[in-house]
């Protein structure tokens, strides 16, 4: 009686496990991450990585959606040479996100080069990633991969609602959350005219007030960090749209440059500011992300100067 | 051990499974396992607080051998008052004593003379005030001879520590569950499809309704001076389908976990929406609460025997104290006070056992009146639910504020968005079966409702529903926390 139950019970539910069995396999290629992090961004850029199985890479993209989005892939390979790069930028994060992102993927790569693109918005409390997400990270670049993650990071409604998301996410360049990786992990935006988000296009250059200390003591200990692991670091600093700039705000990112140059060239870093320079509001998608053209152009630019 | 969490869903079918086949044969081996399922299952949160269920249990277990050795009053009044000593002695360390502390200190500090005796600052056992009332069932109920004391310490224990109503009830009267401890269960495939449905009932009103509203609730609650008034009166309703979504789901959820190891649970909610007075909605909420009170603190002080003075004050103090039994906080005693209130009018007008019957019995829709009760008593629940939900009395007090403004008449924020019609569409769902069902124990007991075809293309709807909404983030039942 108790088999017949369970039986019957699993005859049952075979429905509801084929119609889902069958929506998971109809939008396989939108199948979410394991979510290692609170950052939808960083688990996809992490588990790609992971899958991959690359080590000993050349050059390592890493920091926050201006790396992922404003770094072209092309320049960055006829530049330095090599088709053995990643770009590991994800969005979401700032400059303490970065500094936790970084031991356990620079450890896993072993990249001769960082390269990081941001501006003064990765230097606000926009958001964080904690220890425990940089141990997450660390352990799930080591796990060997199949299904293992997915069970101990086990939440079945997350992956049906990211799977719906992603489908949005991995194939149309005019969201901004974007992840439409190309070959490295970049992430180019295409958003059109009459998508432009408004209120992200007009977002004011951060104010004094809202640059946030403990982001700039992380961005010391990551230029350390890298320092003491021989890797050469490349800071390019992100213009934001020509539109916005005002006096006070050209003032605070001078001083923003000249601080972080305080910090890279005593550790022997390198720093490009391409803020220096006019970027017609035309390239640009919203206050700080360009679209595919002017990445391209920006990192082309940008490299130029880093000679 | 979360009822809506991945381990669950691995937990109960292997418990079952070796429940049934494997220690089906003999009950004392039966017992055993439940027992230890069922310290598996409160360990999984905390294996340390074990000790305090064990230590209740004993303590129970042992007055009540103890009062059925004697027949001398005195001395068996005397183990009865050990008995509930020791298990609001275990209450009151755990939930209460940082709450008289806090307040002696402050009031001592307002009257200049500053004590500062320390709190305890410690962690409240999950579900101390619903298995700490179920022991003092069991002494009662032996006292007063309704039961004989058991001498089967597994059984007993087993019943103590019973996983599916350990946590968050229902709080099982003694003589309702100890018996069914004690006598050989058969499983009946017909108990268990109609536990597996109230399961599946339970799951989308924690799943779909309470965690879709706690959502838009925790937003508004968590800055309410910020709120319009539309806005804190939209969020004031969804927290009251969502702590009925919350605990009413996880009582079906217990009492249809229950079914399946083949016992029976009683009714902890009885569709308190659909009450026409206050009265009645008391008589429909958190049934095994109100009755535990009813039996055991209104009945022996007098209940509505004697004057009107007896009464008022008898169902104050019940109310009060089931104010206090949720949290120790002002909240919590206001929210008992003010239902008091409402019950008052009621008691002194004889009117409080009007609403025996199911509403609109027999006919599809409520007449006017019926409405209009059902209307006011949901808006006069609600105006209570804000003392619960809020974080303190000033929070309280600014969503008061809010809603008796003029910005009560603006349209409320995000009142179209996606999330919301999630909310909406599930809140219909609930209500149109539970509508459908009201004379039943839950919603999706359609039987001879609706034909099989319908019935299955719901239970199919509803799974569908849960899979396609069910929010990312799940959130902890509210009542774990009492």
């Amino acid at each position: 009686m108790v088999l017949r139950f369970l039986r019957q019970s699993a005859l049952r539910a075979l429905p509801i496990v084929i119609g889902v069995a069958l929506y998971v396999a109809w939008g396989w290629d939108t199948f979410p991450a394991p979510p290692i992090t609170s950052n939808i961004s960083v688990n996809e850029k992490v588990h790609r990585v992971a899958l991959s199985g690359q080590r000993n890479v050349d050059v390592l993209a890493l920091g926050s959606s201006m790396t992922l989005n404003n770094l072209s892939s092309g320049p960055v390979v006829e530049h330095f040479g090599t088709t053995r790069y990643v770009n590991a930028g994800a969005w979401g994060i700032g400059a303490l996100a970065v500094s936790r992102m970084a031991p356990p993927l620079v450890r896993h790569l072993r990249p001769r080069q960082v390269i990081m693109v941001s501006n003064l918005v990765d230097f606000t409390p926009v958001s964080t990633m904690t220890e425990k997400d940089s141990a997450s990270i660390t352990e799930h670049l080591r796990s060997p991969g199949g299904i293992g993650p997915y069970l101990s990071h086990w939440n079945a409604p997350y992956y049906l609602r990211q799977m719906s998301a992603n489908r949005i996410r991995f194939h149309d360049a005019a969201n901004y959350e974007y992840l439409g990786f190309d070959a490295y992990g970049g992430a180019a935006l295409s958003v059109p005219d009459q998508s432009i988000h408004p209120g992200r296009y007009n977002e004011p250059v951060p104010s004094a007030a809202e640059i946030d200390e403990d982001r700039y003591a992380a961005f010391k200990d990551l230029a350390q960090f890298l320092s003491d692991e021989h890797v050469e670091f490349l800071v390019i600093c992100s213009p934001h749209r020509d539109g916005l700039r005002t006096s006070e705000g050209e003032a605070l990112a001078q001083a923003h440059v000249a601080r972080l140059r305080s910090i890279l060239l005593p550790l022997g870093h390198r720093l490009v500011d391409a803020h220096v320079r006019q970027w017609p509001d035309s390239l640009f998608c919203d206050a700080n992300h360009f679209d595919g053209e002017g990445a391209e152009l920006f990192t082309r630019w940008s490299l130029e100067q880093d000679q | 051990m979360l009822f809506n969490s991945i381990d669950f869903a691995l937990f109960l079918p292997i418990v079952f499974l070796l429940y049934w086949k494997v220690f089906g044969g003999d009950l004392r081996t039966q017992n055993a396992f439940l027992l230890a399922a069922s310290m598996v299952f409160y360990g999984w949160w905390d294996w340390r607080f074990l000790g305090l269920v064990f230590l209740s249990s004993v303590i129970d277990w042992s007055v009540g051998i103890s009062l059925d050795r004697t027949e001398a009053p005195t001395r068996r009044k005397w183990l009865l008052a050990a008995s509930m000593l020791a298990n609001l002695g275990i209450l009151g360390v755990f939930k209460y004593y940082d709450f008289f502390i806090t307040n002696f200190n402050e009031a001592f500090t307002l009257m200049g003379l500053p004590i500062g005796i320390r709190t305890l600052d410690v962690v409240l056992p999950v579900g101390i005030s619903f298995y700490t009332f179920q022991t003092m069932s069991y002494s009662i109920d032996v006292y007063r001879r309704q039961i004989e004391a058991t001498r089967d310490p597994v059984a007993f224990s087993a019943y103590v520590l019973f996983f599916p109503q350990l946590v968050a009830g229902p709080i099982e009267r003694a003589s309702s569950l100890m018996p069914q401890f004690k006598r050989e269960r058969a499983f009946v495939i017909a108990d268990a499809w109609d536990g597996l449905r109230q399961i599946l009932w339970g799951l989308f009103k924690k799943v779909l309704v309470a965690d879709t509203c706690a959502k838009y609730v925790d937003q508004i609650y968590s800055a309410p001076e910020l709120m319009s008034g539309s806005t804190l009166a939209l969020g004031t309703a969804l927290f009251a389908f969502q702590i009925y979504g919350d605990f009413s789901g996880y009582s079906d959820i217990a009492i249809g976990t229950a079914r399946l190891f083949g016992f029976n649970l009683m009714q902890n909610f009885a569709y308190p929406y659909f009450s026409r007075d206050m009265a009645e909605f008391w008589r429909r909420w958190h049934i095994s609460l109100s009755t535990w009170f009813r039996d055991y603190v209104y009945i022996p002080l007098g209940g509505s025997r004697g004057g009107k003075f007896f009464q008022v004050r008898n169902a104050m103090i019940i109310f009060v104290v089931s104010g206090f039994w949720h949290g120790a906080s002002w909240n919590f005693l206001i929210w008992g006070f003010l239902n008091g209130l409402y019950f008052l009018p009621l008691i002194l007008a004889k009117r409080n056992r009007q609403n025996l019957g199911i509403v609109a019995e027999g006919k599809h829709l409520p007449s006017l009146r019926e409405a209009g009760g059902m209307l006011s008593t949901f808006l006069l629940a609600c105006m209570a639910w804000v003392f619960f939900r809020a974080n303190d009395l000033p929070d309280a007090l600014s969503v008061y504020e809010g809603i008796f403004s003029k910005s009560l008449f603006t349209v409320p924020d995000h009142l179209f968005s996606k999330d919301l019609k999630v909310v909406f569409l599930s809140l219909a769902v609930l209500f149109t079966l539970e509508w459908v069902a009201r004379g039943r124990q839950y919603g999706l007991q359609l039987d001879g409702i609706a034909p099989r075809w319908v019935r299955r293309t719901i239970y199919y709807g509803v799974v569908a529903l849960i899979i396609a909404y069910a929010p990312i983030t799940t959130a902890s039942f509210i009542y774990f926390q009492f």
